[in-house]
């Protein structure tokens, strides 16, 4: 759409000038456009139709090592001109209250164009069909044979189109388009005055093919009944130490949690404290065993079609598959070009913003634990007595990601090496060293899902995917 | 750009709807923000806003879109407004069909304060007392934000609103060692006493040289800070609208109207009209005039959240709280008890006292069960006083579990807002007996 439009090129590059004419060591300019289409329905109701877009020119600078942010709505060269003069002033004043100044690492940058090629034009998606699609679904859920009645079944369905021009003083030059779809679904059943709810995320970078992937083709029509089973015939979860094997969904949910956000340099340093809070991982713990040696914890976001897909990030650094945590032992952090400098490793391509009104930070894209080499019934069969937590709806870890927690849904008790009854939200809380330490055998099918990181401030949800084989850990603690 | 031109922007807007549909609302946000975050006692970056968001609301032959544009230019503007309308023909009829009112003008709610406009080019005092804070033994991170919202509504019923607000809004949390505290502010208005505040209350928690103790899990009694009620509270707000409650994403029932769902020392209201707090407005995304409104009080659960759409379906009246599709809290209020925090301590005999929470997540939205990860100060109470700190906590219950259990509220009462409370929030500190606590019992 505005790939190689001069005038946004022009405005760009003016921005960047003008930040070094105020002495700015730094500048960064970002023209980002988001388009959303979307419809929203409940049963067999339209809740919503939704049409958003949004577009702006967000400037980054460097003043005597204090790092300023400004975003503008305007396209016009004299607004966006001013934007750049907020930003350099507002890091000039801060500039006065540094005690370490804010250095960008030497890197290689990027200069080149990169689009997504969909197989079906993510435009061929209409409402009409969207619609269609939510429709045909919820005749298909309400029609399923179970005893349990069905008072919701809300699902969001909707596409986007990302949109971005990035130029630095360094030399970088990136445009980049990636369209995306999304479907969420909240599923809830009553039965005899009991309730119970699962909701789920499907996202993918790709055309308007994955719709119908998602919404026709999805997990939904095995949740409704295995939700009914739960209600009617789950029986108490037992508690104490013991086996668990964990099903792919709670995995991924453990690799994005436990490796992915503790291993962001800027948390480590930080940054984030208020925020997102820190890191058990320090500056020095590169090399240190956190897991047992069958563990390895990648972030790559150069999956083709993946929701966290993109080859260079907004610094204009390319991006590459990291390991994490390889073969236990915590390995490599996740770095923009600021903490690339502090570590003196260099950037590792992991700087993103969410639209044009966020400065990019260091995010997460596809995290995955590496898939090994069993069976999921090679992994129960070892087990006399656990549980298989195949997955979840509660979650939550504390602000260093230590202690987690993780509540069951489609749960199953284990014995003798085979599956059994299915049990009511058993709760795993163990800490992130004993559960990664713990794991003696991991699945060989690997599988993402879909989700939407929180962090920065103000808040940027990412689109990322997290994902892993089940795996089995030793000995752990159901509450 | 002036007001003026987003003005003459909304006429032109409504002049090309008005033969197109059978209704219409136009929605335009102006927000002018400056924001220092701090990370490891200095300014990690200072960040700027200057955006502008403009929402359709288009109904015809009871079928309803809805399109946002964040920073159009004229241009794009034309085709959007077109491509809507192609879409409104399209798509099929809804359940969710407003009604906006006849009223055409609104009153004013005086909310401006200069000196936040002031400040907003001239960040160094603040600066200056931020840096005043920092010691060698103490790291200081947060955020402080400042700025002006301007709104402007248009509907086809001949609604023509505007409302402008400033706000002053920020925390800060105090690292001193391995111990951390945290705390929050928000106001329309420019208050340096606030920041002051904030840090003393977050360093307070930074600064308990109580032992760490790693007691038993099970049930105690929790003394909520205002940041933990805030988070608890604000989500039952959430779950107070009709769109919650229809959508499976609420343990409320339309049935529980006017019935006692906790005790009678509960009261939490909606606060459109406390121009003390940012989130005020005199109407809603519908024309609709605001009020201040118990959610619950006393105990009894007094409104669901409705815009018309929701109201029409509940057979309701609207509570002036669009949000188009979806009903929203403004402020969130409760209103204070009689007992001071130090009384609160005295008549704990096992307990928690929560600085600070995060992470609170459900495990079925339709009974309420949650847990919620507690950080900064967790302090244990025994028999009155202070025994000692835990390194790590959770909340682990359900909202109709903790609403019965409420014992006391505190009277001084606090303005919070943050990541995990998004409504401006004036509360005190909350009482709930049998709260289950779990407890790692791995060290970290």
């Amino acid at each position: 759409m505005f790939l190689g439009n001069e005038d946004i090129l022009d405005i760009l590059y003016s921005a960047e000038e003008k930040a070094l004419s105020l002495g700015a060591s730094y500048a960064e300019a970002r023209f980002h456009l988001l388009e959303r289409q979307g419809v929203i329905a409940r049963n067999d109701a339209i809740i919503g139709t939704t049409l958003a877009s949004s577009r702006g020119i967000a400037i980054r600078v460097v003043f005597k090592g204090a790092l300023g942010f400004s975003s503008t709505y305007s396209l016009s060269k004299e607004d966006v001109l001013k934007a750049v003069e907020r930003a350099v002033s507002q890091a000039r004043e801060a500039s006065v209250h540094m005690k370490n100044q804010i250095i960008f690492s030497n890197e290689k940058l990027g200069r080149a164009k990169v689009s997504v090629i969909e197989k079906k034009k993510i435009d061929d998606l209409s409402t009409e069909e969207m619609i269609n699609l939510l429709m045909d679904s919820w005749d298909k859920i309400k029609s399923a044979d179970i005893h349990s009645k069905i008072p919701v079944y809300m699902q969001n369905l909707s596409w986007s189109k990302e949109y971005k021009v990035i130029v630095n003083s360094d030399g970088g030059f990136v445009e980049s388009y990636v369209p995306r779809v999304f479907y969420f679904f909240n599923l809830v059943e009553y039965n005899d005055g009991n309730s119970i709810n699962k909701w789920y995320e499907y996202a993918a970078s790709g055309g308007s093919e994955l719709a119908e992937e998602f919404v026709a083709k999805g997990r939904q029509y095995e949740d409704v009944y295995v939700l009914d089973k739960i209600l009617r015939k789950a029986k108490p979860s037992p508690k104490g130490r013991m086996d668990v094997v964990l099903g792919d969904e709670i995995v991924g949910l453990l690799a994005h949690e436990s490796s992915g956000h503790p291993s962001e340099a800027d948390r480590i340093l930080g940054r984030e404290a208020a925020q997102a809070g820190k890191s058990f991982i320090k500056p020095t713990s590169i090399g240190t065993r956190i897991g047992s040696e069958i563990v390895s914890v990648v972030d790559d976001p150069t999956i083709p079609g993946s929701n966290g897909f993109f080859l260079y990030d907004d610094e204009a650094v390319p991006a590459r598959k990291k390991y994490l945590y390889k073969n236990g032992v915590i390995n490599e952090y996740l770095h923009n070009r600021y903490t690339g400098y502090l570590f003196g490793k260099g950037s590792n391509g992991s700087a993103r913003a969410m639209d044009a009104f966020s400065e990019p930070i260091i995010r997460m894209s596809n995290t995955y634990i590496e898939p090994r080499d069993h069976s999921l019934d090679e992994l129960i069969k070892d087990i006399d007595y656990g549980i298989y937590m195949k997955s979840y709806m509660e979650w939550n870890i504390d602000d260093e990601r230590w202690g987690n927690r993780y509540v069951g849904l489609e749960a199953y008790l284990i014995e003798n090496g085979e599956i059994k009854d299915l049990v009511k939200n058993p709760v795993l809380e163990a800490t992130t060293g004993e559960i990664y330490s713990s794991i003696d055998a991991v699945g060989k099918n690997l599988v993402f899902h879909a989700g939407t990181c929180g962090k920065g401030e103000p808040s940027q949800g990412v689109p990322v995917w997290f994902g892993g084989p089940p795996i089995r850990i030793r000995k752990v603690r159901i509450l | 750009m002036k007001s003026s031109y987003f003005e003459d922007m909304l006429d032109k807007i409504s002049n090309k709807l008005e033969s197109r549909v059978n209704a219409y609302a136009l929605l335009l946000t102006l927000i002018d923000e400056t924001m220092i975050k701090y990370a490891n006692s200095q300014p990690s970056v200072t960040q700027s806003w200057n955006m502008y968001e403009l929402g359709l609301y288009l109904i015809k032959d009871k079928k309803a879109f809805v399109a946002g544009l964040r920073n159009p230019n004229e241009e794009d503007l034309d085709v959007f407004i077109e491509n809507s309308l192609k879409k409104l023909e399209k798509i099929r009829e809804t359940e969710l069909l407003p009604e906006f009112p006849s009223t055409k003008t609104h009153d004013a709610l005086p909310s401006l304060d200069k000196k936040v406009i002031d400040a907003q080019s001239n960040l160094g005092k603040l600066m200056e007392l931020v840096s005043s804070r920092t010691r060698n033994e103490t790291e200081i991170a947060g955020m402080i934000s400042l700025g002006k919202r301007e709104i402007m509504l248009r509907t086809s019923t001949g609604f023509t609103g505007k409302h402008a607000n400033t706000f002053f809004n920020g925390y800060f949390r105090i690292f001193r060692g391995e111990r951390s505290g945290q705390w929050a502010f928000s106001s329309t208005f420019y208050d340096e006493g606030l920041v002051e505040k904030t840090l003393d209350n977050a360093e307070f928690y930074a600064s308990l040289k109580l032992p760490y103790l790693k007691p038993e899990e099970g049930e105690y009694t929790a003394i909520l800070s205002p940041m933990v009620a805030g988070n608890l509270f604000s989500l039952l707000a959430y779950m107070s609208s009709a769109f919650a409650i229809q959508n499976g994403l609420s343990f409320l029932k339309p049935s529980d109207l006017e019935k006692e769902i906790t005790t009678n020392e509960l009261s939490l209201y909606d606060d459109p009209r406390n121009i003390e707090l940012p989130f005020n407005t005199p109407f809603d995304a519908e024309g609709v005039s605001t009020y201040n409104k118990p959610i619950i009080e006393k105990g009894v659960l007094k409104n669901i959240l409705h815009n018309t759409a929701t109201a029409r379906l509940f057979g309701a009246r609207s509570t002036g709280n669009a949000g188009w599709i979806e009903p929203t809290p403004w402020n969130l209020e409760i209103k204070e008890g009689d007992a001071s925090l130090e009384e609160m301590i005295k008549d704990t005999k096992k307990g928690v006292l929560l600085n600070n929470n995060w992470y609170t997540r459900f495990q079925n939205y339709t009974t309420g069960e949650f847990s919620t990860v507690a950080r900064d100060a967790i302090i244990l109470i025994e028999n009155g006083e202070f025994k000692g700190l835990l390194r790590k906590a959770r909340i682990s219950s359900s909202y109709p579990q903790l609403l019965r259990n409420i014992r006391t509220i505190g009277k001084e009462r606090y303005k919070i807002k943050w990541w995990e409370v998004e409504n401006p929030f004036i509360l005190p500190y909350v009482v709930i007996d049998n709260v289950r606590v779990t407890i790692p019992d791995f060290p970290s």
